[in-house]
């Protein structure tokens, strides 16, 4: 019965609190030293375009290390077994490897603070404006969606009040970046990045130990779930109902493969952010490769986790609703289950801190990414056009604090209605999936033309919040829309992301070749084929992007195979 | 001070000349993994003398010791690397 169900998961000893609290002065510590490097518009919004590959390419990956990417896709693991790597593997790898071998020149040769700015660029005021206000809403939801989830997790957890966790982490976040910047945010990214590996690696590392390596507990899960496939990527994806997440392998290549991962890795300005800030076009180039290295080793310490839970856990797990009704522990709960399996006193502290240090890279890159979208494509563009660096500075750091504030708003708003968060995903199809149709285009043809761009990307979203609003109304139309009325939630965002995302292209071009096209020479530094992107030709074969993007995606194909 | 203050691990190579004298990330990852390594090790050793109330599975493999001591190995080195009074 839930009133015989514990208050809390784990208890921390005194040296588990005391990892926490070194981290926290430690993000704080950093905040406050690298404020006075922090001085021009270009050090707060881009870290002074100074960082290396290897920088800008791990806080590229831990600025997308959300709060539930520990949890959420370990839950996914023990709920969908393996299927949960295709977000980390075809989700991402193939998008990253493009956006630093083809879009990252234009992006950088152009010199913009933001993807707002390259759409103001290429396709003129109304095309920005469009995408960095859906992009302000959108990341402001996020961020509390995920502040929420953090709090209520650790409420679960270790017992924490709710109040307490939302607003010690946010003020944190709130302090470092407002002091110094995208600076700050970055440095505090890769320490980030190296605690959540480190205190996230224990587990599969003792988990494959205690099953004998992966054959073991291939076959221990086997033997738990006669009947059902959890340790294979592709092969129950030939019918729709062959899987648990109810999807073809169309929706997983088309949708998530190339609209939603596309969309989401090469023009959401949370992530490219990161990459902007490169010194250079070559090590802007190889960000993303190195990133890419690393997200395809991610399964290990996030979908092991949860294979694991299947093979050892002595209990099944369920879905929150079933918990909550029988006492028992919900899929969310699979990862903070093998922590204390296997965590003693020190160790647990180190793995609470890669939970907190996943929540905090994935706001502070919401919150950075929202002050500069907001300073400069929307305060700048449409309030305050003509202003020093120091005033647009300032605006940074106060829209540091109301960006914070903000996602606190909407922590509260998302504890009111807990109804919000079955919609995080429609969002990105909503907003992201359009917008990659528009970059793309106005990356790669020449003829795109700025009616086309800003009509295209309003016809885009539009018609994605028109099918949900359909689906919604009429859950029927689920056939229409995701091809199967069967199809789970998973299944249906991703193929109104496709959908939205051809309707997107398809507008764009009918628009622009019936609108005058923009002449070559305001083309140049934006477009393919307008463009004179530096030769890599003095550099050998190992220091050009070319070759490491390919020695990426060949070990891509070949995960892909060993794990079919 | 230091030059290159973002530095990747391997090259520690400089960044432009605006970072000069600013300390290297790798070093305040270096000092808190030594500090972690310490607490980590010191806990599992403790652990070792005095068994703890609550077991945990495979606690034979004592993880807090040999975890902790690869923090204190990795801390101690990009500690000693990317010391800003380190000599260059």
């Amino acid at each position: 019965m839930p009133q015989d169900v514990p208050a809390r998961l784990l208890s921390l000893a005194p040296v588990d609190l005391a990892i926490i609290v070194l981290y926290f002065a430690a993000v704080l510590g950093i905040g406050f030293y690298l404020k006075r490097y922090t001085r021009t518009g270009d050090d707060f919004f881009l870290a002074g375009r100074e960082m290396t590959a290897w920088v800008a390419g791990l806080s590229f990956l831990a600025a997308n290390l959300g709060s539930l990417e520990l949890m959420g896709w370990a839950a996914a693991a023990y709920q969908y077994g393996i299927l949960a790597t295709h977000w980390y593997w075809i989700g991402a790898i193939p998008a990253m490897l493009f956006l630093g071998i083809v879009m990252m020149p234009f992006y950088y040769i152009s010199k913009t603070h933001s993807v707002p700015g390259y759409l103001k660029l290429r396709f003129g005021e109304p095309a920005r404006g469009l995408s960095a206000i859906s992009f302000a809403f959108m990341t402001v939801l996020m961020s509390g969606i995920n502040m929420y989830s953090m709090a209520l997790v650790l409420k679960v957890v270790l017992g924490w009040d709710i109040h307490f966790s939302i607003w010690v982490s946010s003020i944190t976040v709130a302090v470092y970046v407002g002091l110094g910047g995208l600076f700050s945010a970055i440095f505090n990214e890769v320490l980030q990045f190296v605690l959540i590996w480190l205190g996230a690696l224990l587990i599969p590392t003792i988990g494959l130990i205690e099953t004998g390596g992966w054959s073991g507990m291939v076959s221990r899960i086997a033997a738990n779930f006669p009947g059902q496939d959890h340790t294979h990527l592709w092969r129950t994806m030939y019918h729709f109902g062959d899987n648990p997440m109810g999807i073809h392998w169309t929706g997983i290549v088309l949708g998530l493969g190339w609209v939603i991962s596309f969309g989401y890795w090469t023009t959401d300005f949370l992530v490219v952010q990161r990459v902007l800030a490169a010194k250079d076009l070559r090590s802007a180039k190889l960000a993303p490769i190195i990133g890419a290295a690393f997200k395809m080793m991610v399964p290990f310490i996030v979908i092991l986790p949860g294979l694991l839970g299947l093979a050892l856990l002595p209990m099944r797990l369920t879905g929150e609703g079933q918990a909550v009704v029988t006492g028992g522990h919900s899929y969310n709960e699979v990862l903070p289950l093998m922590l204390a399996r296997y965590c003693g006193p020190g160790l647990l502290g180190l793995g609470i801190t890669a939970l907190i240090a996943g929540f905090m890279s994935g706001m502070a890159g919401n919150v950075s990414a929202f002050a500069t979208v907001w300073t400069y494509d929307i305060y700048r563009a449409l309030i305050r056009a003509r202003a020093d660096d120091a005033h647009y500075v300032r605006m940074g750091r106060w829209c540091t604090i109301v960006g914070v504030l903000a996602s606190i708003g909407t922590a509260y708003l998302v504890m009111q209605f807990l109804s919000i968060m079955d919609y995080v995903q429609a969002l990105f199809s909503f907003f992201i999936a359009p917008l990659f149709g528009t970059v793309l285009l106005g990356m790669l043809w020449k003829r795109a033309t700025p009616a086309g761009g800003f009509w295209g990307l309003l016809a885009g979203t539009v018609s994605s919040i028109g099918m949900w609003a359909w689906v919604k109304l009429d859950p029927a139309a689920l056939r229409y829309i995701a091809l199967s009325p069967r199809a789970r939630d998973m299944a249906e965002n991703m193929y109104r992301a496709l959908w939205s995302w051809i309707i997107c292209v398809v507008i764009t071009v009918i628009v622009s070749l019936l609108t005058k096209r923009k002449p070559v020479a305001e083309l140049a530094g934006l477009v393919y084929g307008c463009t004179e992107v530096p030769s890599e030709g003095h550099l050998s074969v190992y220091q050009r992007p070319i070759f490491w993007a390919g020695v990426v995606g060949a070990v891509f194909v070949v995960l892909n195979i060993v794990f079919w | 001070m230091q030059a290159g203050s973002t530095g990747s691990p391997q090259a520690g190579s400089a960044g432009s000349p605006r970072g000069h004298g600013r300390i290297s990330i790798w070093f305040f990852i270096g000092v808190l993994l030594l500090l972690y390594g310490v607490l980590i090790l010191g806990a599992g050793l403790y652990e070792l003398a005095v068994p703890p109330a609550r077991h945990v599975v495979l606690g034979n493999l004592h993880a807090g010791i040999w975890w902790g001591a690869l923090l204190v190995v990795l801390g101690g080195l990009y500690s000693y690397r990317f010391s800003p009074r380190r000599p260059r």
